[in-house]
């Protein structure tokens, strides 16, 4: 089973390393990783559902607040904007994070148009990263039960 | 101390408690888990505890509950509702000066946090080394604060409506000793060694003890072991002096004084040997008062701590005229104490026969005063002096404090004794490393008898103390305490009885908070009062005190406040023939106000002069002579985090009132009146003019008291020639006149340089003294 392991252990890697690669995750998913240990084997992936649920929920927000007959308001969207850009910096969900940057200035432009196509981007991008990680949990899973530990993977 | 340590090493698991507040519940989440991890790099076994908040009402009602458990709190900027600004101008108005660090993504938010007063400015996305700060940050803020939890329990026994950062003196009953001492290994090593670390706190009521931060440390050092060396703290001398005087110093003896303090890990030993030394005290005292009633036949003493010139040389200026008295006491002004220390301020009780008195202190007092009774009885005089605990490497200037050996540093009292009729007071003054500092000085003795004093002094950072003492002839004893390192606390302590006495407390803390204190006590005769605190940093206390009873009194108090806070402070003692008061504060970046004022018909003097230092961790202030400079260069380094805090009674609201009762005083309206000088105490903006104040006072005045024996003319009680320290007043021309004369003391008179000189005198007097 060493060579099961190692097998996965190494396509872990290799996965994880391409998502830094594609800008899914940056340093600060590396720091959280670091926060996860034997006394919190799921932290990561506790912080990373909340994560998950508030982007559900602040997507919510800004889609009924642009979905306003009449007048939107421009700042409603902008708070939860700011709101889903400061857990998507925490987590190191880099994308989503780089999406509110720029929805945040449309916002503030009161740019309608330019607020739903980034509602509908960032709707799309969180949903991926979501299944990313998803897949790389369920690798690390298939380690575990394969006997093998989960390597640490050094983004450089 | 040993003691200390016994109690470090029985637990040593410093708690640290962090409440972090912010709308982002994934930030929440992630930072609670980082603040906690940060436990494990810290050898030394500490645990942090994370209270995670997700808006601003939560955090409030957190800390209306958890008030005195959190030791730091991190707060978010933008969140919907209060952000986090809002959130901790309210924290501050509601809880006091509490430790609050502002994080957000915005680096525009960082100057504005820190104007208003945070103590930090994050930026999100926290990384490593910005997370280290944080856990240094909270780790001085749990050693400040536990001084500072310790000072504020006592503030519930008060009676004053102060701020929340008075404290008063101990009560007997419940001391304990707390000593908790985390150090992070390296940098604070020194720290450790040189701090007493021991804060006796009054455990007042239950509260207090539930309040301790560190609750199964607190149990655990109430019993030290009987072979640790016992700290004497300045509240644990004023509890052995009050046991004294309950029980007469003639029959006294150990075991029942032991009885009466009641304090659990006293042994007999711990107080046979202090009592030995006690007496030896006692011993000096009467042989310098013998001395000095030689030389100064009719005059009241005054003392000053600050000032040798209860020692020998002051001697040589009393005469035999009252009214030499009288300007020997002012001398005393020179309250300053020697360079490096922060705040000087002296305080001078001195029994007057009129129980004049009256306190207002819009704003800081400084608080100097000495007074003495031409008439008669002795006049206490007790400086305080404080150095603020800042960080500046202020070492405290002078202080000294006969006592107690516990000072580290210490610092000798002198005492000046002489007068006509009674003995005379001593003062001491406690000086104490590092950096804060605080001393004080006191009291006075009547008749032959005289006081004694004890000081005690504080490592590091902060120290204050305090003494006073008191008795049938002479009296008037007093301790005072100082804290050590980041949290200190003073104390103060009194007592009255028959003829003089004199009483005085005062506290100094250091860093965050700060505490204050009081004490005063009237008696009948002469009689004193005085209180003073010193914070330093963020927090600041006030204090007042006051005293007034029939013959004469005086009271004083001062207090000083640096950087942020700023403390205020006020007492009056208004009385008949002789009488002083006096306050002087000082404080740095923030502002404090104090005055002091005190009126009475023939001789009196009061002056009060404050000392700052702090604004640059300089210590410059204490010069006299660069006093005016250190004011100026201090002044463009300082810089005014918090605007709002620089008046001081925004800050602690209660500072506006008086902090005595007024009704007792009358007012005497003649002559003192214009030497009420209008001390302007807006801080940020006076807080040049202010120093300029303190440092202005003449000495002429001081000279003037002697010779004149109940004029007053305006400035200072009568001062012969103002011009020097006019012109040094008068450059502030920011001075807000509209002080009631009546109610200040024009300190103007008071001359830096003269000061300095007397300073040495002092200085030279009192390290001959011990």
């Amino acid at each position: 089973m060493d060579a099961l392991v190692a097998q996965l252990q190494m396509q872990y890697r290799n996965y994880t390393v391409s998502l830094y690669q594609q800008g899914f995750l940056d340093d600060q998913f590396t720091e959280l990783k670091k926060l996860q240990d034997d006394a919190s084997p799921d932290f990561v992936a506790e912080v990373l559902s909340l994560f998950f649920e508030d982007c559900v929920k602040l997507i919510g927000n800004m889609a009924r607040a642009l979905d306003q007959t009449g007048t939107v308001d421009f700042s409603q969207v902008g708070a939860s904007v700011h709101q889903l850009k400061g857990s998507s910096s925490s987590v190191g969900a880099k994308r989503v994070k780089g999406l509110c940057v720029t929805f945040k200035e449309y916002c503030e432009a009161n740019n309608y148009e330019g607020c739903v196509r980034c509602l509908q981007q960032v709707d799309i991008e969180y949903k991926a990263l979501q299944t990313k990680l998803q897949d790389m949990f369920n690798l690390e899973k298939q380690i575990i039960q394969a006997g093998g530990k989960v390597p640490q993977v050094d983004i450089n | 101390m040993a003691f200390a340590q016994v109690f470090y090493n029985q637990s040593s698991v410093l708690r640290i408690n962090v409440m972090v507040v912010d709308d982002d519940p994934v930030f929440l989440q992630i930072m609670s888990r980082r603040l906690e991890n940060l436990k494990y790099r810290d050898p030394s076994t500490m645990e942090i505890t994370v209270i995670a908040v997700k808006d601003s009402r939560e955090a409030l009602s957190t800390l209306k509950i958890e008030r005195n458990n959190i030791d730091l709190i991190v707060t978010d900027y933008y969140m919907p509702d209060m952000n986090g600004l809002q959130l901790k101008k309210q924290i501050t108005q509601e809880f006091g000066n509490l430790p609050v660090i502002v994080m957000s993504s915005d680096t525009n938010k960082e100057h504005e946090s820190l104007t208003c007063g945070a103590m930090g400015f994050i930026q999100k996305p926290i990384n490593a080394t910005e997370l280290t700060k944080i856990y240094q940050l909270a780790l001085t803020c749990k050693r400040n604060g536990k001084s500072t939890l310790w000072t504020e329990n006592n503030h519930n026994d008060t009676d004053v409506s102060i701020s929340q950062q008075i404290q008063l003196v101990p009560e007997q009953d419940n001391l304990m000793m707390t000593k908790k001492k985390k150090f992070s290994p390296r940098p604070d090593a020194r720290s450790m060694n040189s701090s007493n670390g021991t804060c006796v706190s009054t455990d007042a009521s239950r509260k207090n003890k539930k309040r301790k931060a560190n609750g199964d440390d607190f149990e655990s050092l109430s019993q030290p072991s009987m072979k640790s060396k016992i700290t004497w703290t300045d509240d644990l001398h004023d509890l052995f002096l009050q046991a004294i005087r309950h029980i007469g110093l003639d029959k006294a003896v150990p075991k029942k004084i032991l009885e009466f303090m009641n304090v659990s890990y006293l042994t007999r030993e711990n107080v046979a040997s202090h009592l030995q030394k006690y007496r030896q005290f006692l011993r000096k005292v009467a042989e310098r008062s013998s001395l000095c009633s030689n030389m100064l036949p009719s005059n009241g003493i005054d003392s000053i701590y600050p000032y040798p010139h209860t020692r020998e040389p002051y001697y040589n200026n009393y005469t035999s005229s009252s009214s030499s008295w009288y300007g020997t006491s002012l001398n005393n002004r020179s309250f300053y104490s020697k360079p490096g220390h922060g705040l000087g301020q002296s305080r001078l009780l001195s029994n007057t026969s009129d129980p004049v008195c009256f306190s207002q202190m819009p704003h800081s007092y400084m608080n100097q005063s000495s007074t003495y009774d031409t008439h008669r009885i002795g006049s206490n005089l007790t400086l305080p002096i404080q150095s603020n605990l800042n960080y500046s490497s202020q070492n405290e200037g002078r202080r000294r404090s006969f006592l107690e050996p516990t000072a580290n540093k210490t610092s000798q009292t002198s005492q000046a004794l002489g007068f006509e009729q009674h003995g005379l007071s001593a003062i001491n003054g406690s000086g104490f490393n590092n950096n804060t500092l605080i001393s004080y000085g006191s009291l006075t003795p009547n008749q032959l008898g005289t006081n004694s004093y004890k000081g005690s002094i504080s490592t590091q950072q902060g120290m204050t103390n305090g003494s006073l003492a008191l008795n049938q002839p002479g009296m008037s004893a007093y301790g005072s305490s100082t804290s050590t390192q980041p949290g200190m606390s003073s104390h103060i302590s009194l007592t009255p009885n028959q003829p003089g006495r004199n009483s005085y407390g005062s506290l100094t803390a250091p860093q965050p908070r700060m505490s204050a204190h009081e004490s005063l006590s009237p008696n009948q005769q002469g009689i004193s009062s005085y209180e003073n605190l010193t914070s330093n940093q963020l927090g600041i206390n006030s204090h007042g005190g006051l005293s007034h009873d029939q013959p004469r009194m005086s009271s004083y108090e001062n207090l000083t406040s640096n950087i942020l806070g700023l403390s205020s402070h006020g007492f009056l003692t208004p009385n008949q023939p002789g009488l002083k008061s006096y306050g002087s504060a000082i404080h740095s970046v923030g502002l404090n106000s104090f005055e002091g004022l005190t009126t009475h018909q023939p001789g009196s003097s009061n002056f009060s002069y404050g000392l700052q230092s702090f604004l640059n961790n300089e210590n410059t202030a204490y010069e006299p002579q660069p006093h005016p400079h250190a004011q100026a260069a201090a002044q463009t380094n300082i810089e005014i985090p918090q605007q709002e805090n620089l008046s001081l009674f925004d800050e602690l609201g209660n500072i506006n009132e008086l902090l005595c009762d007024i009704s007792n005083f009358e007012l005497d309206h003649n002559k003192q009146q214009e030497a009420v000088s209008t001390n302007q105490f807006e801080l940020p903006a006076n807080v040049s003019t202010e120093m300029n104040q303190f440092f202005s006072l003449e000495d002429d005045d001081w000279t003037f008291v002697n010779t004149n024996q109940g004029h007053s003319n305006g400035e200072t009680t009568n001062n012969v020639a103002p011009e020097t320290n006019s012109q040094t007043f008068n450059t502030s021309t920011n001075h807000d006149q509209e002080q009631d004369a009546q109610d200040f003391v024009d300190w103007s008179f008071l001359n830096p340089e003269d000061l300095a000189n007397e300073y040495d005198f002092m200085d030279s007097l009192f390290n001959g003294m011990n």
